[in-house]
């Protein structure tokens, strides 16, 4: 068998070198196919001051719809989202969480910004009712619903658990289902701040 | 003689050791999470089956106003719901975990702030094992 020269044999390498370096990312979760500037917002945020995407470009969003009266899908996320804030050490200054409230009745703008800052003070928290939030909801796909079986005093609100994740431009790339891991937020995120796209 | 009463008691002791089997169902690594009076939390740990089969019938605490079994299902859309437990089976010797997302003790209208570091009281009613307390430390929320 004839042996390949030590320059070929290196000039392969180099090749399979950049072959792997262009190889582009694959979002985790569920990426679009065509991704799309993320759907307008038009909610406020807890201060009562209009929220605007375009405020955000240069920033990296992660978006979730919950509610504060949520014992246990809701926390666990906010609680998952400041873990992986805080894996990104500095970086984290690129990214922002924002959770739209699927229950604006009980989520007053107050109760909203009380509660998200005890998992993190850097939580926006978005609030908006009637047609204004049907309509975001329905521009991302997110469902919700008041558990009609739960205490009447107490309701529950059954929804989309997922986050969504807004690229630096405003594109919208993927989302999370609940139970994705840390590292698979994580390493999109990362991907997105080394602006490789 | 004295060795054949010795050899009844022994065989008695075993027979009693075993009654008891059911009770040797373990509860570990109990916690919750951080939050005010008048809000809601969860409580999550790990149960091991002992040597039978037993079931949770109910939990109750004095730190919430309802206490409910209950568990997140996510559909095929993505969409999480509750769904209340009557009761939640354990097989004997099998691990059944309490999860964020899954199993959990849901405590309604928090009588008092949970505050990080402290330990709640959770009882727990098995069908064979009787009530069993566990103390569940408060993480950050």
């Amino acid at each position: 068998m004839k042996k390949l020269r030590p320059s070929v044999f290196f000039l392969l390498i180099i090749c399979l070198l950049i072959a792997c370096a262009n190889v582009p990312h694959v979002f985790n979760g569920s990426p679009y196919q065509n991704p799309n500037p993320a759907p307008p917002i038009p909610l406020v945020d807890t201060s009562g001051i209009p929220f605007q995407l375009e405020d955000y470009h240069g920033k990296i969003i992660l978006l979730y719809f919950g509610y504060t009266f949520c014992p246990d899908v809701c926390p666990s996320t906010l609680a998952s989202v400041r873990q992986i804030l805080g894996e990104l050490g500095d970086s984290s200054q690129e990214v922002v969480f924002a959770m739209i409230t699927v229950d604006p009745d009980r989520d007053s703008p107050e109760v909203l910004e009380g509660y998200l800052s005890r998992f993190h003070p850097g939580y926006i928290g978005l609030w908006g009712d009637g047609e204004e939030l049907e309509n975001v909801k329905q521009a991302y796909g997110v469902f919700s619903e008041i558990d009609l079986e739960s205490d009447p005093l107490n309701y529950l609100v059954s929804h989309t658990a997922r986050i969504f994740l807004i690229d630096k431009e405003g594109i919208l790339r993927t989302g999370y289902s609940f139970g994705a891991s840390n590292e698979e937020i994580l390493s999109d995120v990362e991907y997105l701040i080394r602006g490789e796209s | 003689m004295r060795y054949r009463r010795i050899g009844i008691l022994a065989i008695v002791a075993l027979a009693s050791a075993c009654n008891t089997a059911p009770g040797e169902i373990t509860v570990s690594s109990p916690w919750t999470r951080s939050g005010l009076e008048g809000e809601n939390s969860a409580v999550y740990f790990e149960i091991t089956g002992g040597p039978y089969p037993d079931t949770i019938l109910s939990a109750t605490s004095e730190i919430a106003g309802e206490v409910m079994l209950h568990k997140s299902i996510m559909d095929e859309e993505g969409t999480m719901r509750m769904e209340h437990q009557e009761n939640v089976p354990i097989p004997a010797g099998e691990i059944v975990k309490f999860v964020p997302g899954g199993l959990h003790v849901m405590l309604i209208g928090l009588n008092q702030d949970l505050v990080t570091g402290e330990l709640i009281e959770l009882k727990l009613l098995f069908d064979n094992a009787g009530e069993v307390i566990i103390h569940a430390p408060v993480k950050n929320p």
